[in-house]
């Protein structure tokens, strides 16, 4: 998954870029209770952009997601965005994936609501958010053929709990999470977490609190 | 500033990602659940409502030749490629 990636650093997330996928691989974020706090009240029109750091043909663009039928879904979301800079940030089209559109509005929102919760109770939390190629085809969009997850993850990890867990969801219309351990992720989307110790890759709490 | 109907591109975000006005050619679309508390953050989130709706309903006044319906647009059918990764 190497070849063609970019590391672009937004003000308050970072996104490994691939020029393969048109897309993220994750995007990595640090939580905190004041930051989601702030985030709440965060009132912005917004807008979908072409990250301009990409050389042509490596980003998705605008028209490629048009009538494809797939949400643009941010992987950093916009709701944890605490300043205006960073929410018209999170809404580079290097931060988002293809996603069901039921998904993305449903399932996928109260996972990211639950884990706002985590970080409001934990304080310090780091989350990385990314999709996952399986299979042997995969479905495409648009002229630049961006690549469509056929599933998404989401890292949630809490050192002051020592605490380090995943979900994992179909990319469909589904009302199914399934929580994964860091090694099982690690096994599953080709993603490495060193940021996390190995001590506790194999830890596998019960579920997520409200979804 | 959120202008209705005049591009594919913006999302109004009210209170973070708890309601979502995303714009569109052809409908926009309301996503999500808004807590309006009895307090300044809810008064902020029920005006930047207020002033989303108010532009679509002025927007669609505007039109002189509305449509009783417009019709569906389907969506493009999707590519196909080998998985590199695999």
């Amino acid at each position: 998954m190497a070849p063609k990636t970019r590391m672009l650093c937004y003000s308050d997330f970072a996104v490994l870029h691939s020029g393969i996928t048109h897309g993220p691989l994750w995007s990595a974020e640090h939580l905190t209770r004041d930051h989601i706090e702030a985030a709440k009240d965060m009132v912005r029109t917004n807008k979908f952009f072409e990250d301009a750091r990409l050389p042509d043909g490596e980003g998705a663009t605008l028209a490629d997601y048009k009538r494809s039928g797939f949400d643009r879904g941010h992987m950093s979301p916009a709701g944890n965005r605490w300043n205006q800079e960073a929410m018209a940030q999170s809404f580079s089209l290097a931060n988002v994936v293809p996603q069901n559109r039921e998904n993305n509005q449903r399932l996928w929102a109260r996972i990211e609501t639950s884990v706002r919760k985590i970080a409001v109770s934990y304080d310090d939390t780091y989350v990385v958010t990314g999709p996952i190629f399986n299979g042997q085809q995969l479905q495409t969009i648009g002229p630049t053929r961006v690549f469509v997850p056929t599933q998404l993850f989401k890292v949630v990890y809490v050192p002051s709990r020592q605490m380090a867990f995943s979900v994992v969801v179909d990319n469909v219309s589904t009302n199914r999470y399934d929580i994964k351990t860091i090694h099982e992720l690690e096994a599953m989307s080709g993603v490495r977490f060193p940021g996390i110790p190995e001590s506790l890759k194999d830890q596998r709490p019960g579920g997520l609190k409200g979804v | 500033m959120f202008k209705p109907y005049s591009n594919d591109d913006d999302v109004l975000n009210i209170q973070g990602d708890a309601l979502t006005v995303s714009n569109g050619t052809t409908r926009i679309v309301l996503n999500g659940t808004l807590e309006l508390t009895q307090d300044q953050r809810g008064l902020k989130a029920a005006i930047a409502l207020k002033e989303a709706v108010d532009a679509i309903v002025a927007s669609l006044q505007a039109q002189g030749n509305l449509p009783a319906k417009v019709k569906d647009e389907p969506d493009a059918k999707p590519g196909v490629v080998q998985n590199p990764f695999q």
